[in-house]
């Protein structure tokens, strides 16, 4: 694949144009990637509302039928249901560990076996959150998919 | 379907780590000889198991590890004697219970160990894909 970068002051705006025969399943990714590029979430915070980068986002925890989006630091409430989080970014590199927990896989630094056959995942802010046995595999699927 | 793995695993691990522990048993002669039928009945016991597991699993739902596996071997006692009783293959003596209890803690022990270290190398795995995403993220 070539791939040839323009930079220069004269543009205004970023332009992605692909040139390709036929589009297979790597092209496929990276054009979901790209959608993706500059995509947000809306998150409220003290009142507030915030559009929030997917590229900061470390994960989503649903807790008692709310939806929170953890940043590096900060927590916002999240409008829409995990489920529907999923859906929107099941192509790209967020993955559902467990029941309530979606994470950004470019945020993992390690995982670690734990009791009753789970892990436990360490985030780049230090953060843990836990893997059920039954997304274990899903995760791996991920990852590979990542290579 | 990962949680129908999980539980199949847990049936196939535990029938071959029992029909192991029988063979020792036959070959020093602690217990008589093995038959078809007595294989067919061991399977049928550790698919009870797996599943009433399954079920404490579901019901259990509080933290407590430790009390969940009590549960757990309480299901694996249950199913042993319950069908023990139906295919009128197990004696209640004192000497034969302590053997069958002995065999049944053995096989969950040796189940759980498999799981553990097949644990491990899922999170040595995933450690792996990690290290090799973040290398190429960064360059």
């Amino acid at each position: 694949m070539k791939l040839t970068i323009e930079q220069s002051d004269q543009y205004a705006t970023t332009e992605i144009f692909i040139k390709c025969g036929q589009i297979d399943l790597t092209l496929e990714k990276i054009i979901k990637e790209i959608r993706l590029y500059g995509f947000s979430i809306i998150g409220k915070r003290n009142g507030e509302t915030h559009s929030i980068k997917i590229e900061n986002i470390f994960y989503f925890e649903s807790i008692d039928e709310k939806t929170y989006i953890y940043c590096e630091k900060e927590v916002y409430e999240c409008a829409q249901r995990l489920w529907e989080i999923e859906e929107q970014l099941k192509h790209i590199n967020f993955q559902r560990i467990s029941k309530n927990c979606i994470i950004n896989i470019y945020k993992l630094v390690s995982v670690r076996p734990i009791i009753n056959y789970r892990l436990e995942a360490t985030l780049e802010n230090g953060e843990k959150v836990i893997v059920n046995r039954n997304y274990v595999m899903l995760l791996k699927q991920k990852l590979n998919e990542q290579e | 379907m990962e949680t129908m793995k999980y539980y199949l695993k847990i049936d196939c691990y535990s029938f071959t780590v029992l029909i192991l522990i029988n063979a020792v048993l036959v070959w020093t002669g602690i217990i008589e000889d093995m038959n078809i039928s007595v294989s067919i009945q061991l399977f049928i016991i550790t698919s009870t198991i797996a599943f009433l597991m399954f079920l404490t699993d579901w019901l259990w739902n509080r933290k407590g590890e430790g009390i969940k596996r009590i549960f757990h071997i309480m299901d694996i006692l249950i199913s042993v004697w319950l069908w023990g009783v139906v295919f009128e293959n197990i004696s209640f003596s004192y000497k034969d219970s302590i053997i069958t209890a002995m065999v049944c803690i053995c096989t969950y022990l040796c189940v759980s160990g498999v799981m553990v270290l097949e644990n491990r190398r899922d999170a040595d795995d995933i450690n792996n894909s990690i290290k090799k995403m973040r290398l190429r993220n960064k360059s």
